[in-house]
C-alpha cells in the first residue's frame, strides 16, 4: 500500500515537474532575432537599415550621372582579335531609351538592385522606427533618445523621397504639381499586399517638407558635432534645397542663412594640396554625409559602366564632357582639383582620388556648405535681390580662384543663369546636375532647357573607334517622358491597373 | 480470439494495445483476479491478458475440467496455476513465454498402454534458418501425450507407429506429420510471416497488434527487404510501401533519396517524412532548408537522419501514413513517419552472427546506351563544318580548331597540320575511364545476442564501405550498437548505446566531374605524347589564358570530405504499478558532430580562374586577384546535442465482468531539446601540402581578395557561426475502446509548445487529433465462413494545423554587428508584422479493407485516402514599396488522394514432411497512387492579375520562364510540380535553327506588340504547354520469394508511372551546339543534324550555330520586358519534343541464397551458414525514347548526375 502511495506521488511530480519549469523552458530564443523592445533597438534600426553606409554600392546610381550633360562616353580600345565589343550595359540610360533595364546584350537588370527597391527598403525601416517612437514613449523608454531617433528618421525619410521623386517622378512644377505624377507614398510600416499607385508630386513634396520640419525641430539638441548622423543643419540645408525646388525663395534664403550661421567654412583651394581628395568627411565644408561610395566612383562608376564580356575587366567608360570642362574660367582652380587626365584623351572625375583612411564619402548623399551658398544666391537672384546674390556667390568663388574671381552679371536672367552655371561647375558629379536640369526646365520665372547629345562609338575593321552618330535628348517641353526614369517593368506588371510609366519613345541613332 | 487447430487450443492474446508487456515476459509475473464458477479457459485468458504468457492446452483437457472459483491478488502465476490445478489431474510447465498444460504423467502412460504398438519417437525441431527451436510442443494427435523440445531442439515422445504428431511453436505454423513407423523425425517449422494476427506494429509511442490497428501503417520486417548492396535502409524501401513515392536522383555513394508519403501537402515546408528510431525522433545531421530539400534537382550528399544507421541492426520498419497513425507526433508528422525498431537480444545461449558482403559497382562507359556522345571523328567533323561555313568560333581553341588556326597563321606547316588533324580525329580520349572506375568494396557486420528471460543483450559492430565509381569517392561507415534488456519484478528496462561514424569523400561539386566527362571533346588528349599530363586553357573568358586545366590534375589537387559521428544513449523504463496501470519512461541523449571540408590547392585551374585576368600582374592584376597565393579551404562544422524525456502512463481495463468491453488509454508528456551550433569559414592562401598552412595575405594590397573577405559564406570569406536551441514540450493522449474484439474505436490527440522564436503555436492552442475505428468483420458478419481468416474495415479522420515561425503580428529584428563606420551597433528588420496569417490546416481521411483468405494464402489490403490542405502557405509578391519582395499568406488549397493496394499470395507452399522437396513461392504485389492537385490558389483568382502574384518556391517572388520549365509554379487545378515546355514547330529552312509556336521570328513585330501588353504569366502560357508532372503518380513493387530445399531466390520488381522527364540536354547547357567551343563535345544526335536547306524534312536535330546568324531570340533584341527564353537552343532542349514519359519497371533487387546443410555446418563448427549473391538496380525497362537515359536522370537538372549504378554483391552470413 505504502509503495503505491509513493508511486502515485512520484507520478504527480513527474507530470508537474515539466509544467513548473515549463515557462522558462519555453522562453523563446533565437540566435539573432528579437522583437522591438527598447529605444536602443530603434536606434540600431537606424544604423542597420536606415542609414546605409554602403548604400547603393556597385554603381546603381550610375544612371543619375550618365543621363545629364556632364558626361560622355569614352571610346574603348579593343583588346584582342575575335573579341566583340559590347556597348555599355548602361546605354539604355545613357541614350534615354524606353526600357533602360533591358541591356543591349539581352541581360535584364534585376529589379531588386534598382534605386527604387533599395530606397523603399530603407523607407520601410524608417517607417517602422517612426511608428514605434510613440509606442516606446508610452512604455517609458528614455525620451531624449526617442526624440533624436525620431528626428533622424524623419530626416532620412525626407532625403529618400527627395531622391525617389526626382528620379521616378515629374519635376516640381508649381502650376501642376497637384496633378503631376510622383512616386508611391508609403509612410506606414504595415505591408500593403495589394497594388500601389503614385501620389502627386505635390503630395510627395509636402510629405518631405513636413518630415524635414519635424526633423529640424527634434534634432535641435543632437548630433551637432557629427557629419555622419543627421543633425539640424542637415535638415535645414535640405530644406533650403527643397524650397528652391518648390520656388519658395524667401524660405530657401531663410534656411540657407540658418545653416550658414553654423560653423561650416568653405575650403580655400589656394591652400589646397591637389593630390588630396577634394570631398572629405573631415572637410570644414561637410554638413552631412551618408555612405562611402565615392572612391569606387573612380573605378566602378565612371569606370566599369562598360563591360567587356568579363565583368572584372573594366575601362573608364565615361569621362567629363568637354562642355563641362571648358566652362571653367582659366583662373579657376577647380578643374585641376576636380579632374584628372585619363589614359585616353579626356578628363576623368577626380573629386575623390584615393581611399581615405579617415572615412570615405558618398557620391550622392553628401551635403556641403558650398551648395548652401549657391542655393541662397540663386534664391536671392530670382527674388531680384541682386547685390546680396552676387556677394553670396563671390564669397564662394573667392575660395575657388587663384586671382580675384571675375564679376558676375548684374542681375536678371543673366545672373540667374550665371549662378546656375556656377552651380554646375561647383557641384558636378555630386548628384545635382540631372535634378537641376529638370528643375530649370519647369521653373516658372526663368525656365531653361537645352538639348543634350550623347555620342555613340563604333569600331572599324582595324578595331579603331569612330563616332557613328549621336542620340539626342530634346528640351523638356518636347521630350518630357525622357526626363523621368521609368519604373522597372516588374513593378508595372505587379500593379498593372494602378501604376504606369509615361511612355517613352524609342530614340534613334542620328548619323 | 481463439485460434483452433485440431484438438489444440492456443488461447492467444488480446488486449494489448500497449503491449510492451505482451512482448516481454516476466520471470515472476503476478496475477490479480476474481472469478466465480467460471470455466478454466477464462482463467487462462486472464493470465494471458495480464502476463502475456501464451497458454497451450488441448481442448480435451479443458472440456473435462470443472468450473473454477478463485480470488487472488498480486499472486505469482505459478501459485495461481497451482491453486487452479489443485485437486485436478493437471500439471503445467512454463517455457519461453508459453504455459503448457497437460494431464499428470501417470495418466498419460495409462492411456498409451491401450495402444497396440507403443514406442518412442525422437528428433529435432528447427526453423527455416536452421536454428533449433527450444520449447516447441509435440503432441500426439487424439491422445493426451505432449512433449517439449530441449535447448538444442531435440525431443523424445512416446507414440504409436501409426499416430500423427503435431508440432507447434509460438509464431510458427504448426505441422501435423504421420509417424509411419519412423523412430527419428526432424522437423522444420516455418515462421508465420504473413499472418496478420502475429504482427505487432510499433508507432514509437505504442505497440499495437495489427488486428486492433485503426490507422494506416505499412509494416516491413527487415529480413524481408534487406539488400546487401545498399548501405542505408531508405533505399531498400523502394517499391515496398504503397503510397510512398521514391525518387533517387543520383547514383553517388551516400546520396539520399527523396521520399514522399501520400503526396505533397505543403508548399513552403519540407516534404520529407519524419524518421523515428526506437521511439526517438531523428534529426538531419546537417540542417538543409526546405527550399533545397524539396528541390527535385538537389542532390543530398550530406545524408539524412538515418544515414548512420546500419541496416543489419534493424528489426522492423513501420511506415505511418494517415493521421490516425501519426497524430501522436503532432505537426512534425505532416509528411508521414517512418518508425524503425532496432534489434534486441533473444533469450538463449549466445549467438554470434557474422556477415560479410562484397559489392561490385560498374562505372559508366561510352558504350553505355545512356552515354550518347560523339567520338572524336564526329566531333572533328563538326569543327570542319564550322570552319568550312566560315562560322564564328568561340572560346579557346583546341584540337582541330587549334591546328587550323595555327596553320592559317603560318605557325605550323601543312604536314604537321595534317598530322595534328589526324591525331585529333583518332584521339578518342576516354574521359569516363579517366575519371571513373569500377569498384569493389566489402562490408562487415558482427553481432552477438543472448541472455536469459530476465536479462538479454544484443551487441553489434559494422563496417560499410561504399565506393563510388567516380575516382576517389567513397562513403565509409563504422557503427556499433549495444542493447541490454532487464526484467526485474515489476520493472522492465532497456538500455542502449549506439555509435556511428561516417567518412565520405567526393570530388568537389564545383568540378562537375560527370558534366566534364559527358561534355568534353574526345579530340582533346588527356596525356601528352611523352606521357605527361596535357594541360589546356579552359573557361568562358576570352582573355589569353594559361593552359592550366587537366582533369586528373584538378581531381588530384582537390577534395571534398564530409565526416560525421553520432553517439546516442537511451533507456526505456517500464513499471507495472497495478495490473491496470503501467508507467513508462524513455530517456535519450544524442550528440552528433559533422565536418565538411572542401579544398582546392594552388595548382588547379579552379584557383587560377579566380585569380583574375592578369594574375601576377602588379598593376592590373593585384586589384583583381582574389586568390593571390595558395588555394582555398572551405570548412563547415556542425555540432548537435539532443535530449528527449518522455513519461507515459498506460491504463487498460475491462469494464464489465463478462469481459466484453475493454478500455485502454495512454497519457503522456514529452520534453525534447535540440541544440545546434555550427561554424562556417572559408580561407584562402591554403597550402595543404605545406603542413596545411596559410599564406599571409595583406588585404589592403589585393582589392578583389578584400572584397571576397567581406562576403558571407558559403562563397565569401566571412566567418559565420550559427546557433540554434529548440525546446519542445508536448502532451498527448490516446484512448481506445474495444467491444468484444469486434469493434474498435480510437482517438489520439497531441499538442506541442515550443520555444521557436515567434512561433504562434504558443499563443493559440490547436491540437493535432484524430478519430479512427475498425470493424473486425471476420469475428462478426463473416464468422461462419471458414475460408476467411481475417476481414476488417478501417476508417480514420484526422487534422493537423501548422504555423510558420517568425510570422507574428510584431516586427522582428535581426540583431546586427558593430558598424565600424558609425561606431555603434546596427540592426535590420528581419520580418515585418504579419497579423492576418491563419493556420495551415490539413484534413485527412482514410478508409481501408484488410483481408486474409484460405489460411493466409491470399491476403491483402485495399485502401483509399484523401488529404486536403486548406489555407496553405504561399509566398506572394508584394510591391517593392513595402521594402520586401515577398510575403507569406494563406493562399491555396491542396488536395492529395489516392488508392493503395497491397497483396500477398502464396500460390505454392509445400513445406512438407521432409526437408528435401519443400518448395514455396510467395508473391507480394504492391501499388500506391498519389494524385496531387492544387485545387485553388486564392492568389490566382479574381481579375486577370495573375502575374507575379504567384511566387515560385525557388525564385524570389518573380515568375520567370525557368519556373515554368522546371515546374515550380503553382497553378490552379494542376498538380504540384507540373512543368511546361515550348511547342516545337520545326527547323528553319534557311538556317536550320529550331522554331517554336508563338515565338516565330517572322512575326516578331506583331508578337512584340501583342506580348508587350501581356503579363508574363500569360505570355508563358501562350508559348508553353503543360507537359506533365515531375513526381510519379503511381509506384509500387512486386516481390517474389521462391524457396526450395536449402535454396531461396528473391527478386523485386519496382515500377513507377505517371511522371515525365526531360531528355538530357543536347543543344544547350553542358553541350555547346549553339556556339560549340572546340573543347565541348556534342551529343551523338548531332551527327544527324541539319546541314543544308532541305534537311529539315528529314531531321529534327537543329544546325550547329543556327547557320552563323546570331541565335539571340528577337525578344532580347527588341527589349521585350519579359524574357521568354535564353536562346533558341535552350528552348529546343526545353521543347515538348524533348519530354518523354518517365515510366519504368526495374529489377530493383535480386538475390539467391543457399543455407548450408546442418551436417556441413557441424563440420565447420558453426550453427548455421548462408551464402548468397545479390544484385541491386540490375536493369530498367523504360520508354524507348529515353534512349538509355536513366529515368532518374533529368534534363531539368543543372548538372548531369551520375545515374543509379547497378551493384552486384555476394554475401556470407555465419552464426556461431
Amino acid at each position: 500500500m505504502m509503495s503505491r502511495i509513493i508511486i502515485k506521488s512520484l507520478l504527480i511530480i513527474l507530470v508537474l515537474l515539466p509544467a513548473l519549469s515549463c515557462k522558462k523552458f519555453l522562453e523563446t530564443r533565437s540566435q539573432n532575432n528579437n522583437f522591438l523592445k527598447t529605444a536602443q533597438d530603434l536606434d540600431e534600426l537606424l544604423i542597420g537599415g536606415s542609414y546605409t553606409p554602403s548604400f547603393l554600392g556597385n554603381g546603381h546610381t550610375h544612371m543619375l550621372f550618365i543621363m545629364d550633360d556632364d558626361v560622355e562616353e569614352n571610346p574603348v580600345p579593343v583588346l584582342q582579335p575575335f573579341q566583340s565589343v559590347e556597348t555599355s550595359r548602361f546605354s539604355g540610360y545613357y541614350n534615354w531609351q524606353p526600357n533602360p533595364y533591358s541591356f543591349s546584350d539581352g541581360y535584364q537588370e534585376d529589379n531588386q538592385v534598382s534605386i527604387y527597391n533599395k530606397v523603399y527598403k530603407n523607407i520601410s525601416t524608417v517607417n517602422t522606427v517612426i511608428y514605434n517612437v510613440p509606442l516606446m514613449r508610452a512604455k517609458g523608454e528614455p525620451g531624449d533618445v526617442l526624440t533624436r531617433v525620431d528626428g533622424e528618421a524623419h530626416f532620412l525619410r525626407a532625403l529618400y523621397y527627395f531622391l525617389l521623386v526626382n528620379t521616378y517622378g515629374k519635376p516640381y512644377n508649381k502650376a501642376s504639381a497637384n496633378t503631376d505624377y510622383g512616386v508611391p507614398l508609403k509612410t506606414e510600416p504595415a505591408i500593403e499586399p495589394g497594388p500601389v499607385s503614385r501620389a502627386s508630386v505635390k503630395e510627395v513634396y509636402d510629405q518631405i517638407i513636413n518630415d524635414l520640419l519635424k526633423a529640424e525641430q527634434n534634432l535641435e539638441a543632437f548630433n551637432k558635432q557629427s557629419v555622419i548622423r543627421a543633425n539640424q543643419a542637415a535638415a535645414q540645408a535640405l530644406l533650403s534645397r527643397l524650397y528652391l525646388y518648390t520656388e519658395e525663395y524667401e524660405k530657401a534664403v531663410t534656411y540657407a542663412n540658418k545653416v550658414m550661421a553654423k560653423n561650416y567654412r568653405i575650403t580655400n583651394l589656394n591652400n589646397f594640396d591637389f593630390t588630396n581628395n577634394f570631398l572629405q568627411l573631415r572637410s570644414p565644408e561637410t554638413i552631412f554625409n551618408m555612405g562611402e561610395d565615392a572612391p569606387n566612383f573612380l573605378y566602378p562608376v565612371i569606370g566599369p559602366c562598360l563591360f567587356v564580356h568579363d565583368l572584372s575587366s573594366s575601362v573608364d567608360a565615361y569621362r567629363a564632357s568637354d562642355e563641362l570642362v571648358q566652362s571653367f574660367d582659366p583662373d579657376d582652380l577647380r578643374p585641376s582639383v576636380f579632374f584628372d587626365l585619363g589614359d585616353r584623351p579626356g578628363q576623368l572625375y577626380a573629386k575623390v582620388r584615393s581611399f581615405d583612411l579617415n572615412g570615405n564619402v558618398s557620391e550622392i548623399f553628401m551635403m556641403r556648405i558650398a551648395e548652401i551658398y549657391l542655393n541662397k544666391a540663386e534664391a536671392l537672384a530670382v527674388l531680384g535681390r541682386n547685390g546680396e546674390a552676387i556677394s553670396t556667390l563671390q564669397e564662394l568663388r573667392k575660395n575657388r580662384f587663384a586671382t580675384a574671381p571675375p564679376v558676375p552679371p548684374a542681375g536678371g536672367e543673366e545672373l540667374v543663369k550665371f549662378i546656375r552655371d556656377e552651380r554646375r561647375r561647383e557641384l558636378c558629379f555630386e548628384g545635382h546636375r540631372w535634378f537641376d536640369l529638370r528643375r530649370y526646365a519647369v521653373n516658372s520665372k526663368y525656365p531653361f532647357t537645352k538639348s543634350i547629345r550623347h555620342n555613340s562609338y563604333a569600331y572599324n575593321a582595324a578595331l579603331e573607334s569612330y563616332v557613328q552618330g549621336y542620340y539626342e535628348l530634346k528640351p523638356y517641353s518636347q521630350d518630357a517622358a525622357a526626363y523621368v526614369v521609368p519604373l522597372h517593368p516588374l513593378e508595372i506588371e505587379f500593379s498593372q491597373k494602378t501604376l504606369s510609366n509615361q511612355e517613352r519613345p524609342a530614340r534613334p541613332l542620328i548619323k | 480470439m481463439m485460434r483452433s487447430f485440431p484438438s489444440i487450443t492456443v488461447l492467444s492474446v488480446l488486449f494489448m494495445l500497449c503491449a510492451l508487456r505482451a512482448v516481454a515476459q516476466d520471470s515472476e509475473p503476478k496475477i490479480t483476479l476474481s472469478v466465480k464458477d467460471q470455466p478454466i479457459r477464462e482463467i487462462f485468458r486472464v493470465i494471458h491478458a495480464q502476463t502475456g504468457l501464451n497458454v497451450v492446452v488441448s481442448e480435451k483437457i479443458i472440456s473435462g475440467v470443472k468450473n473454477i472459483t478463485l480470488d487472488v491478488k498480486d499472486m505469482p502465476v505459478k501459485q495461481v496455476l497451482e491453486q487452479c490445478f489443485n485437486n485436478r489431474d493437471l500439471s503445467y510447465s512454463i517455457v519461453d513465454g508459453t504455459i503448457v498444460i497437460r494431464k499428470k504423467q501417470e495418466k498419460e502412460i495409462e492411456t498409451i498402454s491401450n495402444d497396440s504398438l507403443p514406442g518412442f519417437v525422437s528428433g529435432k525441431v528447427i526453423n527455416s534458418d536452421r536454428q533449433p527451436l527450444e520449447g516447441a510442443t509435440i503432441h500426439v494427435k487424439d491422445k493426451n501425450i505432449t512433449a517439449m523440445t530441449s535447448s538444442d531442439g531435440s525431443f523424445t515422445i512416446m507414440a504409436g507407429s501409426q499416430d500423427q504428431l503435431i508440432f507447434s511453436y509460438v509464431n510458427y505454423t504448426p505441422q501435423t506429420i504421420r509417424i509411419k513407423g519412423r523412430s527419428v523425425m526432424n522437423v522444420t517449422l516455418e515462421k508465420l510471416v504473413s499472418s496478420m494476427a502475429e504482427v505487432i506494429i510499433s508507432t514509437g509511442y505504442q505497440k499495437i497488434e495489427q488486428r486492433y490497428l485503426t490507422g494506416s501503417v505499412t509494416t516491413l520486417k527487415m529480413d524481408s527487404i534487406r539488400q546487401p548492396g545498399l548501405s542505408t535502409v531508405d533505399k531498400m524501401l523502394e517499391g515496398r510501401v504503397p503510397g510512398m513515392i521514391f525518387m533517387q536522383n543520383s547514383g553517388q555513394p551516400g546520396a539520399a533519396p527523396k521520399l514522399r508519403i501520400r503526396g505533397t501537402s505543403t508548399i513552403l515546408g519540407t516534404r520529407e517524412p519524419l524518421w523515428v528510431v526506437d521511439g526517438i525522433v531523428q534529426v538531419d545531421p546537417i540542417p538543409v532548408d526546405a527550399k533545397n530539400i524539396n528541390n527535385l534537382d538537389f542532390v543530398n550528399l550530406v545524408g539524412n537522419a538515418i544515414s548512420g544507421l546500419n541496416p543489419n541492426d534493424i528489426e522492423q520498419i513501420d511506415v505511418l501514413k494517415d493521421a490516425a497513425a501519426t497524430a501522436l507526433y503532432g505537426v512534425r508528422a505532416a509528411n508521414g513517419v517512418i518508425v524503425i525498431t532496432t534489434k534486441r537480444g533473444k533469450p538463449g545461449p549466445p549467438v554470434v552472427t557474422y556477415s560479410v558482403s562484397g559489392t561490385y559497382t560498374r562505372r559508366p562507359r561510352y558504350t553505355d546506351k545512356e552515354v550518347y556522345v560523339m567520338n572524336s571523328l564526329d566531333r572533328v567533323d563538326v569543327s570542319r563544318e564550322l570552319i568550312e561555313k566560315h562560322l564564328k568560333l568561340y572560346g579557346p581553341y583546341e584540337a582541330y580548331e587549334k591546328a587550323t588556326i595555327d596553320y592559317y597563321n603560318n605557325e605550323i606547316d601543312f604536314d604537321s597540320y595534317k598530322k595534328q588533324v589526324s591525331r585529333a580525329e583518332t584521339m578518342n580520349t576516354d574521359w569516363f575511364k579517366a575519371v571513373t572506375n569500377d569498384k569493389f568494396a566489402t562490408n562487415h557486420s558482427l553481432g552477438i545476442s543472448g541472455g536469459t528471460q530476465s536479462s538479454r543483450y544484443y551487441a553489434s559492430i559494422g563496417y560499410t564501405n561504399e565506393q563510388g565509381v567516380i575516382k576517389g569517392e567513397y562513403n565509409k561507415r563504422y557503427s556499433g550498437q549495444v542493447k541490454f534488456d532487464v526484467n526485474h519484478k515489476k520493472l522492465k528496462a532497456q538500455f542502449g548505446i549506439n555509435v556511428n561514424t561516417t567518412q565520405r569523400r567526393y570530388v568537389p561539386s564545383d568540378l562537375g566531374i560527370l558534366n566534364y566527362a559527358y561534355g568534353t571533346s574526345r579530340a582533346i588528349p588527356l596525356y601528352n605524347e611523352d606521357g605527361s599530363l596535357y594541360f589546356y586553357p579552359k573557361g568562358q573568358q576570352d582573355f589569353a589564358q594559361k593552359a592550366t586545366f587537366n582533369v586528373l590534375n584538378e581531381m588530384n589537387h582537390s577534395s571534398e570530405d564530409v565526416d560525421g559521428s553520432t553517439y546516442t544513449a537511451m533507456a526505456n523504463l517500464n513499471y507495472q504499478v497495478i495490473p491496470e496501470l503501467q508507467l513508462e519512461a524513455i530517456l535519450s541523449y544524442t550528440t552528433a558532430n559533422s565536418e565538411q571540408r572542401s579544398w582546392f590547392d594552388e595548382n588547379t585551374n579552379w584557383v587560377y580562374s579566380k585569380r583574375g585576368t592578369y594574375p601576377g600582374d602588379e598593376t592590373l592584376g593585384r586589384d583583381r586577384d582574389a586568390i593571390p597565393f595558395g588555394g582555398e579551404l572551405r570548412q563547415r562544422n556542425n555540432r548537435m546535442k539532443m535530449y528527449n524525456v518522455r513519461g507515459q502512463a498506460n491504463y487498460s481495463h475491462f469494464m464489465d465482468a463478462a469481459r466484453k468491453h475493454f478500455f485502454q488509454a495512454n497519457l503522456g508528456g514529452e520534453v525534447s531539446s535540440n541544440q545546434n551550433s555550427g561554424i562556417e569559414q572559408n580561407r584562402r592562401g591554403y597550402y595543404p601540402d605545406r603542413g596545411q598552412r596559410f599564406a599571409d595575405i595583406d588585404p589592403s594590397r589585393y582589392n578583389a581578395y578584400r572584397n571576397w573577405l567581406q562576403q558571407a559564406p558559403p562563397n565569401g570569406g566571412k566567418i559565420r557561426i550559427s546557433e540554434g536551441l529548440t525546446h519542445l514540450l508536448s502532451a498527448y493522449a490516446t484512448a481506445t475502446y474495444i467491444f468484444n474484439d469486434r469493434y474498435i474505436v480510437s482517438a489520439n490527440a497531441r499538442s506541442d509548445f515550443s520555444n521557436a522564436f515567434g512561433d504562434r503555436s504558443n499563443e493559440k492552442f490547436l491540437p493535432t487529433w484524430s478519430l479512427s475505428a475498425r470493424w473486425n468483420m471476420h469475428k462478426d458478419l463473416l464468422q461462419n465462413m471458414p475460408w476467411i481468416n481475417n476481414a476488417a474495415l478501417r476508417i480514420s479522420y484526422g487534422t493537423q494545423g501548422n504555423m510558420l515561425p517568425y510570422q507574428t503580428p510584431y516586427t522582428i529584428i535581426d540583431i546586427g554587428y558593430m558598424n565600424s563606420y558609425y561606431n555603434t551597433f546596427g540592426s535590420t528588420i528581419a520580418y515585418y508584422p504579419n497579423p492576418n496569417l491563419r493556420w495551415e490546416k490539413t484534413d485527412s481521411y482514410n478508409a481501408a479493407f484488410d483481408f486474409s483468405l484460405f489460411n493466409d494464402k491470399i491476403n491483402g489490403s485495399v485502401g483509399f485516402y484523401y488529404k486536403k490542405t486548406s489555407n496553405a502557405f504561399l509566398t506572394t509578391k508584394v510591391a517593392s514599396v513595402n521594402g520586401i519582395g515577398e510575403y507569406v499568406v494563406n493562399g491555396g488549397t491542396l488536395e492529395n488522394k489516392g488508392m493503395e493496394l497491397s497483396f500477398g499470395f502464396t500460390p505454392i507452399n509445400n513445406i512438407g514432411a521432409t526437408n528435401k522437396r519443400r518448395f514455396i513461392w510467395r508473391i507480394d504485389p504492391q501499388l500506391g497512387q498519389v494524385f496531387n492537385k492544387l485545387l485553388d490558389n486564392a492568389l490566382n483568382k479574381g481579375d486577370n492579375r495573375v502575374v507575379g502574384e504567384i511566387a515560385s518556391a525557388l525564385n524570389s517572388g518573380v515568375v520567370t520562364y525557368q519556373d515554368f520549365l522546371n515546374g515550380s509554379v503553382y497553378i490552379n487545378s494542376m498538380s504540384v510540380n507540373t512543368f511546361y515546355a515550348y511547342r516545337f514547330k520545326g527547323l528553319n529552312h534557311n538556317t536550320g535553327r529550331p522554331e517554336f509556336y508563338g515565338t516565330e521570328a517572322e512575326n516578331a513585330d506583331a508578337l512584340f506588340a501583342q506580348y508587350s501588353k501581356m503579363p508574363a504569366m500569360e505570355i508563358f502560357r501562350q508559348v508553353m504547354v503543360p507537359v506533365g508532372r515531375r513526381e510519379p503518380v503511381l509506384q509500387g513493387g512486386i516481390s517474389n520469394y521462391f524457396g526450395y530445399g536449402n535454396w531461396s531466390l528473391n527478386f523485386v520488381f519496382t515500377y513507377s508511372f505517371g511522371n515525365k522527364v526531360r531528355l538530357l540536354r543536347i543543344a544547350s547547357g553542358n553541350y555547346g551546339s549553339n556556339r560549340p567551343k572546340s573543347q565541348e563535345n556534342l551529343r551523338q544526335e548531332f551527327v544527324n543534324r541539319w546541314r543544308y536547306p532541305g534537311d529539315e524534312d528529314r531531321t529534327n536535330i537543329p544546325a550547329i550555330n543556327g547557320n552563323g546568324t546570331d541565335s539571340d531570340p528577337w525578344w532580347l533584341e527588341k527589349n521585350l520586358n519579359v524574357s521568354i527564353g535564353n536562346s533558341y537552343y535552350q528552348m529546343y532542349d526545353d521543347a515538348d519534343i524533348r519530354v518523354v514519359k518517365g515510366d519504368y519497371v526495374k529489377l530493383q533487387s535480386s538475390s539467391l541464397n543457399y543455407n548450408a546443410p546442418q551436417k556441413f555446418c557441424k563440420h565447420l563448427g558453426v550453427k548455421a551458414a548462408t551464402i548468397g549473391i545479390a544484385g541491386s538496380n540490375l536493369f530498367t525497362l523504360a520508354n524507348k525514347a529515353l534512349r538509355g537515359q536513366d529515368p532518374s536522370q533529368s534534363g531539368s537538372a543543372p548538372n548531369i548526375n551520375l545515374s543509379i549504378r547497378p551493384v552486384y554483391s555476394f554475401n556470407l552470413n555465419v552464426s556461431l
